[in-house]
């Protein structure tokens, strides 16, 4: 059986390995936040693009892609 | 006394309080969630950060559901950033409101105001509804006015300094030439300071440092949401006109012959 190759995304600053194929951005999230997703007001950019949680699903990434999830926080 | 009820009103929404508060810096939740409840605040200021186990623990405490958030750019040096946190902001807090901070250096965290008045042309076009957190000077504060900014934010001195009012004239002159929201943000060190920005006519304070860093944040909450309404009363009651001499107030007549 041939072996699938991996390559690497950035998620939130870190490397993050994803099959040649890429990863939908819905399973990444949840890879990366847990089940909880949906009650933690996440929002997501992908490449410095707003990627709207309407997207998730159909949002593919790919090698190289930079993602960023947000949360609120304290602040001033 | 005016019978009309004195609310605060930012994009069409009524507000009790004038104080608007910070939710950094605090030693911890608890103490977080009691100087909120003690500064009779409803505004709150948060910002958007990238996930992890904390800021979880701070979103789902609790505090979500009762106070109106206003997210902030805090950190943002360019346009670019700053327009992608309004975006992100929005899609997570379903909110049109954004605290636009833009500064310009490490040091003093002096916003920039050509970057701020570039951004705020974008927002505003997007739909946002602006605070815009600049320096005092009263002709960019105008010109954030005209341009649509639902509030216009000046700094009273730098960014968790606690140094008050700098220029006080600054401040009447912004205070006489615009007519919509101006809230003074950042600087405030002490009740007094938030009282006399009162007095001085604006429409609200917002302040995070000086609560969360003093030595009880519950009490000096308290006394800031004590301060803010007292310049409020003032203001709206009318102080004496300031004269070189004495005012006589007991009545000279019917006293007793001199001897």
């Amino acid at each position: 059986m041939k072996k699938m190759s991996k390559k690497k995304c950035f998620v939130n600053g870190a490397s993050f390995t994803i099959k040649s194929c890429g990863i939908q951005l819905e399973d990444l999230i949840t890879t990366t936040v847990g089940k909880k997703k949906n009650e933690l007001s996440l929002a997501v950019a992908v490449n410095n693009e707003l990627v709207q949680k309407s997207e998730w699903k159909s949002k593919v990434i790919k090698e190289g892609d930079v993602i960023e999830i947000v949360q609120p926080f304290f602040g001033g | 006394m005016s019978k009309k009820k004195d609310e605060l009103i930012i994009d069409g929404k009524k507000f009790a309080s004038r104080l608007i508060m910070g939710t950094s810096l605090y030693p911890n939740l608890e103490v977080l969630n009691k100087s909120l409840e003690a500064s009779a605040t409803e505004i709150i200021t948060v910002s958007m950060r990238r996930f992890n186990q904390e800021g979880e623990k701070f979103f789902l405490k609790g505090i979500k559901s009762k106070y109106t958030f206003l997210p902030n750019t805090a950190g943002c040096f360019t346009k670019k950033e700053a327009l992608l946190t309004a975006e992100l902001s929005r899609e997570s807090l379903k909110t049109e409101w954004i605290k636009l901070e833009l500064i310009s250096e490490n040091e003093m965290l002096l916003p920039d105001p050509l970057e701020l008045f570039a951004t705020c042309e974008e927002l505003v076009k997007k739909k946002f509804k602006i605070f815009a957190y600049c320096s005092d000077d009263p002709i960019l504060c105008k010109r954030l006015e005209e341009l649509g900014c639902a509030a216009v934010m000046p700094l009273i001195s730098p960014i968790g300094s606690g140094l008050g009012i700098r220029n006080e004239h600054n401040l009447e002159i912004i205070r006489s030439i615009c007519k919509g929201v101006i809230i003074v943000d950042a600087g405030i060190g002490t009740p007094s300071h938030a009282c006399k920005v009162m007095e001085l006519g604006f429409d609200g304070v917002l302040l995070n440092s000086s609560v969360a860093r003093s030595f009880d944040p519950i009490q000096m909450a308290m006394a800031m949401n004590l301060a803010v309404k007292s310049g409020r009363l003032s203001y709206l009651s009318g102080s004496i006109e300031k004269t070189k001499k004495a005012v006589r107030s007991t009545p000279f007549r019917g006293k007793i012959s001199n001897f």
